[in-house]
């Protein structure tokens, strides 16, 4: 393991959530936007608005499905409609052809429908199913974990939001592109310093795919180097060099942010309830609750959008086609006509699938591997760190963000290794 | 009356997700094919079982309840 992840200091650069990064994102905005969805719920549940403008913000917005200014916007706040939404590919896509001057998506998973989606996500999904979780345990994430706990452990305090939660997901995906954790640190460098930097990240890679062809190894790479396409003739044929590298991206951009904020998320969760810490401590197998409740109640991205293709109906709205559609998952996760209390956080209800990963045929690739590294790395933290609470000198934490949302901080204070409690 | 729980899966639909296999791995998993495979045996009254077929992202998975007398003919797959 190398020693770039002993510089908190750059660490904590990198994962600024108030950075200009995250303007466009909804940035510092701590607004809580929980009795707003209800409220939209209850008028609705679909509004001819898009999810910010009831919440009040007027900046920047660039998120999927978003800002399209030239099209009618609408969107869901109830689990059903939002479900739907997600479901029912024959009316909402994630990929319509451009009109005016708007962007043209990128041939990604995240913009292809029907079989053309299927057939791209097959190549990489055996490797994200429940039984290849341990193969990313054992592989990437305990020894990130691991470095991680070391340097924290002796120092009696950290903001475990940066510190801990942020690079796992980074470097559990980095490390399965065979990249070392300095690589990993360089390319978070550079798409922090300039959104549109894929260059370092290329530049890294390409000699990893070249190898990689050359002589296979047991990794994500490795994978995609041998992945085979079958066209619509029948012809079988393996992804060239920019396919790979366009798909890591993918990967490393949809795998990081979520799976950091929803930990750090997760993490305040417990700290605040000590009685459940408690109780997860003696049983780390809890976590299994915590992280779906978790997911349920306070979910890092809270709405994601669809393209009408044909004129539709939801919830007696008309849809016409060529709108944007947002499903406010957030809002869905905490719909009364389905969970009791729906604004507690209580791991112990009984569980009850939610849309915190998504649904239809884009459902999150990532989530068993997500929920991995979220539960390693908190169970060791728990496990690691003695007397682990909430900083009582610290600012209160907040959640922040709009369309990305996350921890400002968890600072938190522990007895620190080899000094007497 | 006792009931008797089986489960179909629509393998075509099936995208390999594992959602079912997270919410109740006693009875499914995802074969090297990346499809559902039905693993153990589907017990009436099991809420994981139910909740993995609700959750299924691609409804591949139908959850088929019979009464006693209706089970003579779905005994054979429990």
């Amino acid at each position: 393991m190398s020693n770039a992840l002993a510089d908190r200091e750059r660490l904590r650069r990198l994962f600024d959530l108030r950075s200009d990064v995250y303007i466009s994102r909804g940035g510092a905005f701590d607004v809580d936007p929980y009795p707003t969805f209800h409220e939209l719920r209850e008028s609705g549940p679909v509004h001819a608005h898009s999810p910010h403008e009831p919440l009040g913000w007027t900046g920047p917005v660039f998120f999927q499905g978003l800002p399209y200014p030239d099209r009618p916007h609408f969107t869901a706040y109830d689990f059903e409609t939002c479900s739907t939404i997600l479901k029912d590919d024959e009316h909402f896509v994630t990929n319509v052809p451009p009109i005016g001057n708007e962007q043209v998506l990128p041939n990604t998973i995240l913009f292809m429908d029907g079989k053309e989606h299927r057939a791209h996500r097959t190549l990489v999904q055996p490797s994200f199913i429940p039984a290849k979780v341990a193969w990313w345990l054992d592989n990437w994430i305990r020894g990130s974990v691991e470095a991680l706990i070391d340097s924290i452990a002796p120092t009696g305090s950290a903001d475990l939001n940066l510190d801990l939660c942020a690079p796992v997901p980074m470097l559990t995906i980095t490390g399965s592109f065979g990249l070392t954790d300095d690589e990993a640190l360089q390319i978070r460098e550079a798409v922090t310093s300039d959104l549109g930097d894929t260059t370092t990240m290329a530049r890294l890679l390409a000699p990893i795919i070249a190898a990689r062809r050359q002589e296979p190894q047991d990794d994500l790479i490795t994978v995609l180097t041998q992945a085979e396409l079958t066209d619509d003739d029948g012809a079988v044929h393996r992804l060239n060099d920019i396919e790979i590298l366009t798909f890591a991206f993918v990967l490393l951009a949809a795998g990081t942010g979520t799976t950091w904020k929803q930990m750090g998320i997760t993490l305040w969760a417990l700290l605040t309830h000590p009685e459940t810490m408690e109780q997860v401590r003696q049983d780390p197998s809890l976590m299994r609750g915590v992280i779906e409740e978790s997911v349920r109640w306070m979910l890092t991205d809270p709405a994601f959008s669809r393209f009408a293709v044909k004129d539709t109906t939801l919830a007696g709205v008309h849809i016409p086609a060529g709108a944007v559609v947002h499903a406010c998952l957030g809002a869905a996760n905490r719909d009364p006509k389905r969970w009791d209390r729906p604004d507690e956080f209580d791991p112990f209800r009984p569980m009850k699938p939610h849309l915190g990963f998504g649904f239809g045929p884009h459902t999150c690739l990532g989530m068993h591997v997500a929920r991995m590294e979220m539960t390693h790395a908190i169970n060791t933290a728990l496990a690691k760190l003695p007397n682990l609470r909430l900083d009582p000198n610290a600012p209160a934490p907040q959640v922040i963000g709009l369309y990305e949302r996350g921890m400002d901080t968890v600072p938190v204070v522990f007895d620190a290794a080899g000094s007497a409690s | 009356m006792t009931e008797t729980w089986t489960v179909r899966t629509d393998r075509d639909s099936c995208m390999g997700t594992g959602m079912c296999a997270f919410l109740a791995p006693h009875v499914f998993d995802v074969d090297s094919t990346g499809r559902v495979t039905v693993i153990g045996p589907v017990t009436a009254g099991d809420d994981a079982v139910r909740q993995a077929v609700e959750a299924c992202p691609m409804s591949a998975l139908e959850l088929i309840i019979t009464n006693d007398e209706a089970s003579n003919l779905q005994g054979d797959d429990q």
